[in-house]
């Protein structure tokens, strides 16, 4: 009877264990261009949308992601040199914004640009639930651009898939 | 110089939250202008109005609620025999009781439970108004032996004394830098339970000060209060004064006489404070309060006692912290009066009054501990 | 079955009369899309609207250098520390208002930099240049009201 219970515990732990094993994804997102249309010197906002593709992942079975690389890209290689600090948000109208990385400053004259990632990231499940996803740069200028600015930013995710 | 209104004064409680403090203007720092597109700016409509904030930056988060426990070691004590006008003002203590030793003893147990609550009614930038309530128990249980019948060691003995109190706080900007400050109380203080509770406890302290708030770091204020701090009523002179470093690192918090500390701010979750509170009441107890003589005239235990402590508070999870409080208790008065038809005896230091005692006793020294939990702004 | 009727038509009604409300509830929604000074006058915050939501962030601050540093003033109390460096100027203080209708925007966040703590907010419409906004912890009785007003950008 002892034996047969030990056994049944067995079983019933490793179906558990079975039941929430999960594999580590990646998904990137499309190249998208943000855009400040006025920029002027000092603070600005450029944003751009990502209608969300999850490369053929069922959301239900993403048990958390978080971002792990942002790549961004000066549309005018030549206006890199007035960018004083970036902060990156993610915004979609069914969710809170995330805030997910930030340079500061950045490195001058550089037209491909890496963001710190933020170590504290909520779980972006949310997120990616929705259609579209507002990929937010918070941009201060150290002059005026006269006109438009533009970048172009691929967001790396990793999710934790339920197999 | 504009400023955003923060909330808490921490000597009175003044709780709230505050945003953007970061915007500090530092005394004698010259003004600097950002010359970009939003520095160029006009009001739309009004303009804004700024008035002097109730916090500074750095102070320890003001609470909104705390529930706590402090209990003091064991020490000695020592009473006089109760003579109604027996002592006078002028015969040193310690001389009236060995003449007059009516019972001596140990404390064992001195301690019990402590709630605070402070409850904003209107929280604005321009006018603060909230409404408190205290509670604090003090329980005794003495070694055995030693008592005289119908004493204060037989009325203490396993009961507790409480004193239940609500208060409102008034705190009104008049400008940038000036404000007014005003806190009555009314306390409720002797051994009652909810069955004989009666407005003969009722005790009632008030203060008013005037203030200033030169700049982010700075605070200051002075006034007059009623108060029964150190046991018997008492109208003196109070004043405020809440400071910080500019590196923000220290500070000091100080309402005097009620209480000073000095203020080490580890990070934005954790400090602490080392200095000294006065704290008091004034104590109706038992057959000894309520003589033959009828429901007026009263025996009252005039108790006040300095604290020298230091206190860690840390936050425990969101706005919830917890503190830690550790030190000496001092008495500086556990004396008896007796309140001829209810009238207050008022001395103010021998300057309004010379009155007699009608008990001289005597505390030992006693370390003291107290944790509690509370519901903070920070 | 004339029970069932009669909350169809209900039903219908509400529907027909909720959307046009809601329509042209938009324009009041973005009432609150503008620069606006908090009371204490130090800093300037633009709000704007971003997928349905509402946002603010610092875009000019009266002493926009740390008077320790010297150097412009970061994100130091945030409890992240990741983002230490982040600086203040451009910074997310609103977060994820929703209007609500009736000049109210809620269910957002105020952020405090002093202290690095997120508050509970809510914004009312005093009137068209005037708001009233209020942070607060768990309860809107625990918090405390500022007005902002509305500023315009010389041209």
């Amino acid at each position: 009877m002892k034996k047969s219970l030990t056994v049944s515990l067995v079983v019933l732990l490793c179906f558990l264990i079975s039941c929430s094993e999960t594999e580590k994804k990646t998904i990137t997102s499309t190249s998208v261009a943000m855009i400040e249309e006025y920029a002027m010197e000092g603070s600005n906002t450029l944003t751009g949308v990502w209608e969300v593709d999850l490369a053929g992942i069922n959301i239900d079975n993403i048990e958390s992601a978080k971002v792990t690389s942002i790549k961004m890209e000066m549309v005018e290689p030549e206006k890199s040199d007035i960018l004083a600090e970036i902060i990156m948000q993610l915004a979609a109208s069914g969710t809170n914004m995330q805030r997910v990385a930030l340079l500061n400053p950045v490195p001058e004259n550089s037209s491909s640009i890496d963001l710190s990632i933020a170590e504290e990231q909520e779980n972006l499940v949310d997120l990616l639930k929705q259609k579209e996803v507002t990929f937010v740069a918070d941009v201060n200028l150290k002059e005026d651009p006269k006109g438009t600015i533009s970048i172009t930013t691929v967001i790396e995710f990793e999710l934790e898939v339920k197999q | 110089m504009r400023q955003i209104n923060r909330i808490a004064i921490a000597t009175f409680f003044i709780t709230g939250f505050s945003f953007a403090q970061v915007f500090a203007q530092e005394e004698g720092q010259e003004e600097e202008i950002d010359w970009d597109a939003y520095g160029e700016v006009e009001y739309a409509g009004g303009e804004s109005k700024t008035f002097a904030n109730a916090k500074i930056v750095g102070l320890s988060p003001a609470r909104f609620v705390t529930i706590g426990y402090e209990q003091q070691m064991p020490y000695t004590v020592q009473y006089s025999t109760i003579q109604k006008d027996g002592y006078s003002f002028d015969q040193d203590r310690q001389d009236a009781i060995d003449n007059n030793l009516g019972e001596e003893g140990e404390v064992t147990y001195t301690g019990g439970l402590r709630i605070n609550a402070n409850i904003p009614v209107i929280s604005t930038n321009s006018f603060i108004w909230q409404m408190g309530f205290n509670y604090m128990q003090t329980a005794y249980r003495f070694s055995e032996g030693g008592a005289v019948e119908g004493g204060l060691k037989e009325q203490l003995d396993g009961r507790s004394l409480h004193t239940t109190g609500l208060f409102t706080t008034l705190y009104k900007p008049l400008n940038e830098t000036n404000f007014l400050l005003l806190q009555a109380q009314a306390d409720m203080s002797g051994d009652y339970t909810l069955d004989n509770l009666g407005d003969q406890y009722l005790r009632y302290s008030a203060a008013v000060l005037f203030g200033k708030r030169p700049h982010d770091r700075l605070q200051w204020a002075v006034g007059l209060s009623r108060t029964y701090r150190v046991g018997a009523p008492n109208y003196i002179p109070v004043a405020m004064y809440n400071y910080t470093s500019e590196n923000r690192k220290w500070g000091i918090e100080a309402l005097l006489p009620a209480r000073a500390a000095y203020r080490y701010n580890i990070n934005q979750t954790s400090l602490i404070l080392a200095g000294f509170a006065l704290e008091g009441a004034s104590y109706r107890i038992g057959e000894l309060s309520n003589p033959t003589d009828g429901e007026i005239s009263s025996f009252e235990i005039r108790r006040g006692e300095i604290k020298a402590r230091v206190e860690y508070q840390r936050q425990l999870v969101g706005f919830f912290w917890w503190s830690v409080q550790a030190g000496v208790r001092i008495d500086y008065s556990y004396d008896a009066d007796y309140l001829d038809n209810g009238d207050e005896t008022l001395r103010v230091f021998g300057i309004l009054g010379d009155a007699p005692f009608s008990m001289r006793n005597s505390l030992g020294p006693a370390p003291y501990f107290n944790l509690s939990i509370s519901f903070v702004s920070p | 079955m004339k029970r069932l009727i009669l909350i169809f038509l209900a039903v219908a009604a509400t529907t027909y009369f909720a959307t046009p409300v809601k329509a042209q509830d938009k324009e009041g929604a973005d009432a609150l899309i503008g620069i606006w000074e908090p009371s204490h006058g130090k800093a300037r915050i633009k709000i704007d609207k971003i997928a349905d939501k509402y946002y603010g962030r610092i875009v000019w601050l009266k002493e926009p250098n740390d008077p320790v540093t010297g150097e412009p003033k970061l994100d130091k109390n945030n409890p992240d520390e990741s983002m230490h460096s982040a600086p203040l100027r451009g910074y997310r203080m609103l977060k994820d208002f929703e209007y609500q209708g009736d000049g109210e925007w809620s269910e957002g966040t105020i952020y405090d930099p002093e202290n690095g703590n997120t508050y509970s907010s809510v914004i009312k419409l005093k009137d068209e240049n005037t708001l009233d906004i209020r942070g607060y912890i768990g309860m809107k009785t625990f918090g405390r009201s500022d007005v902002w007003k509305r500023l315009k950008i010389k041209r």
